[in-house]
């Protein structure tokens, strides 16, 4: 059996102390609706306790930092995110955690909805659809294949009208759930009511995933631009990090310094 | 029940909510296996499958495709290190 090496990993986390939700690709997959990724992301209670855990652990990986802020609750507060790597073996082993996750209002529902299996606890479904509202196309598609299994399979309603991609599931949905449908905020399940012709139907669903992709590019914009001069600090940091071979409490320490100019950056909501 | 949030400036309209009990459900009921329609628009036969296995099995999967995707990937680095500095 080849074990996978992230749930390993928040196997260790959990051991160590911390508390974890398996989010983004890695939930994807645990879902059943996505074939891979390569990466692992974490939502990471907002707690010192949970973040020295954590940092325990990639220690003694030998992991290092990546571009990103301190794993640090001064930091993760303010919507910005942690990253660290080390190899396992042939593994090249890349973790990214956030606090606050985007386009999640609710945190202590999010913790709430979460779901266990096999001491694996992972963000509840709906949860993940709306983290996957990003500027990436294919993240679309893991929005529709959740909203289909979820609400079209699954009977949800509220799921399969809010966030089907495509026109066949939507329609089928509509004319499954007319009253749900008539509840429904979202332009194209209007139009679908309003018997609309495919094409405008079409061009809604379009122009509200275009809408999604720019608001979480302005989002990351606005990041990049918070954080502009420090990305120069950390490379600076990281070429000195490689040269002496600085152990991650070090790197975290260091790290501390430099960033705590984006702490005056609140990137939430 | 029905709940609904207020969507911020990108998209300016009430969103339903699925409550907390029935989402969790629905969840769980995910991370046991589970068979694709043929019909969907979404996935490919390789999701149906994995669909079909065990969360177990889908860990081992994941982990298979780590490894085969380690053996082509080893030297990306920190290429994308803009893309991880994200909030």
């Amino acid at each position: 059996m080849i074990k996978n090496p992230y749930q390993q990993l928040q196997h260790e986390f959990v051991s160590a102390g911390a508390k974890v939700l398996l989010s983004s690709g890695q939930a994807c997959v645990a879902y059943g609706i996505a074939a891979f990724s390569k990466d692992g992301d974490w939502v990471v209670e907002e707690s010192e306790t949970s973040c020295r855990a954590v940092l325990s652990v990639l220690e003694r990986k030998g992991a290092d930092y990546r571009l990103g802020t301190p794993l640090d609750i001064r930091w993760l507060a303010k919507g910005w995110t942690s990253h660290f790597e080390y190899i396992d073996g042939d593994l090249r082993v890349r973790t990214d955690f956030c606090s606050r996750p985007p386009r999640i209002s609710d945190i202590k529902r999010l913790w709430a909805d979460a779901v266990q299996k096999s001491g694996i606890s992972v963000v509840d479904a709906q949860s993940l659809i709306r983290l996957k509202l990003s500027r990436r196309s294919r993240d679309y598609i893991a929005i529709g294949a959740l909203a289909e299994e979820l609400g079209l399979n699954g009977n949800l309603p509220e799921l399969a009208l809010e966030y089907l991609q495509d026109y066949s599931p939507l329609a089928k949905s509509v004319k499954r759930w007319p009253e749900a449908a008539a509840r429904c905020d979202r332009e194209a399940v209007r139009l679908l009511l309003q018997q609309a012709s495919r094409d405008d139907v079409v061009n809604s669903l379009a122009r509200e995933r275009d809408r999604m992709m720019e608001a979480d590019e302005d989002r990351i914009q606005r990041m990049l631009h918070a954080s502009a001069g420090y990305k120069d600090a950390f490379s600076a940091l990281k070429k000195s990090w490689n040269q002496q071979g600085t152990k991650l409490s070090k790197q975290h320490a260091d790290l501390c310094v430099a960033a705590a100019p984006l702490q005056e950056e609140n990137l939430n909501g | 029940m029905l709940t609904s949030v207020l969507r911020p400036r990108h998209c300016r309209r009430r969103i339903s909510m699925v409550d907390s009990q029935r989402i969790r459900a629905a969840s769980v009921r995910l991370l046991e296996p589970y068979t694709i329609p043929a019909d969907t628009v979404y996935l490919s036969d390789d999701q149906r499958e994995l669909s079909e296995l065990s969360f177990e099995k889908r860990a081992e999967w994941m982990a298979e495709w780590l490894l085969l995707a380690s053996r082509v990937d080893d030297s990306e680095g920190d290429k994308d290190d803009e893309a991880h500095l994200k909030p």
